[in-house]
């Protein structure tokens, strides 16, 4: 690890002082998928932007079926969900391994819960003879949504594999670097889902 | 009481989780108001300005990007200031 350091010039003295060292928390490749998941779900925000532009009509008139207020509830879900693992990554670095541990699990809730209520939104459309191929507008609902839902799935299965690796670890700092990994995953899916909320759900 | 929730105040990623669910609440709260009647520019503007704001934290506070590699950091943003910028421009022009 490099340190990296910060020189300050105050009058004739010379101060050098350690800073905190730049890095990337979690792996590289983490990362990198990470970058290719932003930039494949901004070309479908994009296009479902463009061709809400094409078809005003279809969208005003589908985009009211959908029910905000679950909305709000699914984005305060991720957003705790995001809570829990930060601190389950903060209780890490202090080796308190059950408090990360039941940051994880309740983490994990969160997402489940998140989940469930994306399912009964599902139901309710199907029960009503709604589905993909209704009209443009659920289309980009259904292949948006449900693509977000597979990165959530995803993301729980990646917290369940490091809730497994820190109950079976006798030194939770040793799983620091995958948790570190596992949460920015997570916050990148709590990421997608704060600009797919207004955008699908919020703005008519 | 008071001293407890100094306490939990006190963290970084606690009040960053608060500010993330007023921030929310607010932009639910502009988009009931404003549902039965036709968006006005400046609404569109503003909850994706919410939105954009959100992402800052979360990528800064939770993502740890305030300590990353600097050329990470202005991707990341960069990225998430530009389809911000794009999608509320896009929305406004309907």
């Amino acid at each position: 690890m490099t340190a990296t350091l910060s020189h300050a010039r105050t009058g004739d003295a010379t101060a050098v002082e350690a800073a905190p060292p730049l890095r990337l928390a979690g792996d590289l490749a983490v990362w990198l998928i990470i970058l290719a998941e932003l930039l494949a779900f901004s070309i479908l925000f994009l296009l479902f932007a463009v061709t809400r532009l094409r078809h005003p009509e279809v969208f005003a008139a589908s985009q009211p079926t959908l029910d905000a207020s679950t909305g709000l509830v699914n984005t305060l879900l991720l957003i705790t969900g995001s809570w829990f693992v930060a601190c389950a990554v903060r209780a890490a670095s202090h080796h308190q391994r059950l408090a990360t541990l039941r940051h994880l699990l309740t983490a994990q809730a969160c997402g489940a819960v998140f989940l469930v209520l994306k399912l009964s939104e599902y139901a309710d459309k199907a029960a009503t003879g709604i589905d993909l191929e209704t009209n443009v507008f659920y289309m980009f609902y259904f292949f948006l949504t449900g693509f977000h839902f597979l990165h959530v799935l995803a993301a729980m299965v990646f917290l369940a594999f490091l809730s497994v690796s820190v109950w079976r670890c006798q030194q939770v700092a040793d799983q620091h670097h995958a948790l570190e990994s596992g949460a920015a995953f997570w916050h990148m899916v709590d990421l997608l889902w704060i600009v797919m909320f207004p955008l699908v759900y919020l703005i008519r | 009481m008071i001293a407890c929730v100094r306490l939990w105040l006190s963290s970084p990623t606690n009040r960053i989780w608060l500010a993330l669910v007023a921030a929310s609440l607010a932009s639910y709260t502009l988009g009931g108001t404003r549902a039965d009647s036709a968006w006005s520019t400046w609404t569109v503007w503003l909850v994706f300005g919410l939105a954009l704001t959100k992402g800052v934290w979360v990528m800064d506070e939770f993502m740890g990007l305030r300590t990353a590699p600097v050329l990470w950091r202005r991707l990341l943003l960069g990225w998430l200031v530009a389809l911000c910028l794009a999608l509320a421009g896009l929305s406004s022009m309907g």
